[in-house]
């Protein structure tokens, strides 16, 4: 629970610019990710929540350095990652893909998928490689015959376990999982979310885990970031942010969980929908400002820093300390 | 994209083995087609073995015999020469310039393909304004071309033929290629620290590879008529080699007198050529899953 985090990101930024065209001014970038700071510590899970176009996945995608980012830096055990030759990187980071349909190579068995990062990264000769494949089947609760099969022999829970496989092949400590069960159906969701718990236990891993679903995030996670447009406006333990949220934003998310029974939930706070000032719109003021219900003027003038000072935790919000007795979940 | 986008259609199986024979059955268009080529192969790879007249040999007594001619199963040609034997030995070379010329096309094109969709941006700008280039000719016209810069010959009638050709697997190949690129598992590969190279060798290569395979089939049939068209024209084999293309060339000065010269030759063509076209189509679509 000390000490030099695992994994941290510095001012993380990642701007896609536009793509120019003949005779035509060159659009404004896309800023996808603008400064993301944090720190996971060793064995801990880290929730990164917000909808769709949010700039999640881009985010950790940028930490996986599948992008470039376009400044700031990623630590591993307090050295930056830009300094880690690519091989032991992947050795010791790893990512576990959304879609299991697409994130398996078709003509390729389990055991070839899980070979080539044995082979490549861990250099195992082949009856290293058959003990170790066999390993890992067991530890993702597969059975060993499935190793000569193609992915479309399997459900989306099973490739997902086997996606899971893969990322832990060379042993990689930390896991980065881009939305790994939103393409699951519930029941298996469950699974592999149990699956994913008993890993971390296990094996003391350490997770970024990306969702939009706001359940699976209290589930497994024991810090949670929401971001909106880039931007990470609220940082918490789990338990904290889903008992007492403190941004507006996330208010919204919360009271966008649907829940059973009539009249149990907290009255929902819906938000505007996404307007046309979306990522790549100006950016003076609060960016959640348009869409808030508590915006004032002081919000559409002065963006909001990512402060601790107002309420313990980090939120970005000039009406973090506002008391409203609506705003809390129940 | 963050959000829950719904899983893609299962991915294809793979298009090998027995599930791929069980499919191709089903057309029989395609098994008949199938079945001509093997009767053709067999019989053009047995021509050394065969009691065949010699192709070359000249009977000046017996020219432009017609077909069923005692001796002659097909007749002869304007020089006395036995068609069956002609034909036979003509299909050797015709089949091997068009196999080999579709091999050549395939191997070029696909790479350049490959690299394209894979390497993206610049290389894909330049390369493919490349293949443009060589699209913007008239084909015939550049094979004709090519082989007025290179010589007429039968191996150079084939690099024209091959030439003429890269295009199309270019094409093909580059654009699934960029379709397969964004898939995860390719980014999985970049996640694994696997080379470039790798990449696109062992990930991508395997799965554009029934791309391949059928443009191969569906374009053996055109090249071997190129090839032929260009023997024709007399920029292709040159006597006394048989081919299909130059015993049609030959036979057009007699169209009148003695047709069988042609409809010899050009009953071959054809024949083979549409045998091909069914089993391509069938190869297609027992590869393609999606024309299901």
């Amino acid at each position: 629970m000390s000490g030099v985090p695992v994994l941290e990101v510095r001012e993380l930024t990642k701007h896609f610019p536009g793509r120019r065209r003949l005779l035509r001014a060159a659009p404004a970038p896309l800023r996808a990710v603008q400064g993301v700071s944090f720190a996971v510590r060793r064995g801990q899970a880290l929730g990164i929540v917000g909808e769709s176009g949010c700039g999640k996945s881009t985010l950790a995608k940028t930490i996986m350095r599948l992008i470039e980012p376009t400044s700031g830096q990623v630590l591993l055990d307090g050295r930056d990652t830009a300094d880690i030759p690519r091989r032991e990187f992947a050795r010791r980071v790893q990512f576990v893909f959304q879609d299991p349909y697409s994130s398996l190579n078709p003509r390729k068995t389990v055991r070839q998928t899980l070979d080539a990062p044995l082979q490549h990264l861990a250099g195992l000769d082949a009856p290293a490689r058959r003990a170790r494949t066999a390993q890992l089947l067991d530890l993702v609760g597969l059975r060993p015959e499935f190793a000569s099969r193609y992915p479309h022999e399997f459900s989306g829970g099973q490739r997902q376990r086997v996606g899971i496989a893969r990322a832990l092949a060379t042993d990689a400590k930390v896991l980065l999982l881009d939305e790994p069960v939103s393409a699951l159906d519930v029941s298996v969701q469950a699974q592999v979310l149990n699956l994913l718990r008993e890993l971390q236990t296990e094996l003391g891993l350490t997770y970024v885990f990306i969702a939009h679903d706001l359940a699976v995030v209290e589930n497994l996670c024991d810090e949670v970031a929401v971001m909106y447009l880039g931007r990470i406006v609220e940082q918490s333990p789990a338990a904290t942010l889903f008992a007492e949220p403190r941004h507006p934003y996330t208010h919204t998310l919360l009271s966008a969980v649907p829940t059973i029974g009539p009249g149990t939930g907290p009255r929902l706070r819906m938000a505007a929908p996404m307007d046309a000032a979306g990522p790549a719109g100006p950016a003076i003021g609060c960016a959640f400002a348009p869409r808030c219900y508590r915006a004032t003027l002081r919000c559409q003038d002065e963006p909001p820093a990512l402060d601790a000072a107002l309420v313990g935790h980090p939120v970005a919000c000039h009406h973090a300390d506002d008391t409203d007795p609506e705003d809390h979940a129940p | 994209m963050s959000a829950a986008t719904p899983p893609t259609a299962p991915a294809a199986p793979p298009a090998s083995g027995p599930g791929l024979w069980r499919r191709l059955r089903r057309n029989r268009l395609a098994v008949a087609g199938l079945v001509v080529l093997v009767i053709v192969v067999t019989t053009a790879l047995l021509a050394p073995v065969m009691p065949l007249a010699d192709p070359a040999a000249q009977v000046r007594s017996d020219r432009l015999l017609p077909i069923g001619s005692e001796g002659h199963l097909l007749g002869t040609d304007h020089l006395g020469r036995d068609l069956l034997s002609r034909l036979i030995w003509g299909a050797r070379t015709s089949l091997s310039v068009g196999v080999l010329a579709t091999l050549i096309a395939a191997l070029i094109g696909s790479l350049i393909g490959l690299v394209a969709g894979f390497a993206g941006r610049r290389v894909d700008s330049v390369l493919m304004r490349g293949i443009d280039v060589l699209m913007a000719f008239p084909y015939l016209l550049l094979a004709i071309g090519l082989v007025a810069v290179l010589g007429p010959g039968l191996i150079n009638a084939m690099i024209a033929i091959s030439v003429v050709n890269i295009p199309f697997f270019a094409r093909a190949v580059r654009g699934t290629t960029i379709s397969l690129v964004s898939a995860e598992y390719v980014d999985a590969a970049r996640a694994l620290a696997f080379s470039p190279t790798r990449i696109l060798f062992r990930e991508v290569l395997p799965n554009v590879l029934p791309v391949i395979i059928v443009t191969m089939s569906t374009t053996v049939g055109w090249m071997i008529t190129e090839t032929a068209g260009l023997s024709f024209l007399g920029l292709g084999a040159q006597p006394p080699t048989s081919d299909w293309g130059a015993m049609l060339g030959a036979g057009r000065d007699f169209i009148t007198r003695a047709p069988h010269v042609m409809i010899v030759p050009g009953t071959a063509i054809f024949v083979v050529v549409i045998s091909l076209n069914f089993l391509g189509d069938g190869l297609r679509d027992a590869l393609d899953p999606r024309l299901k």
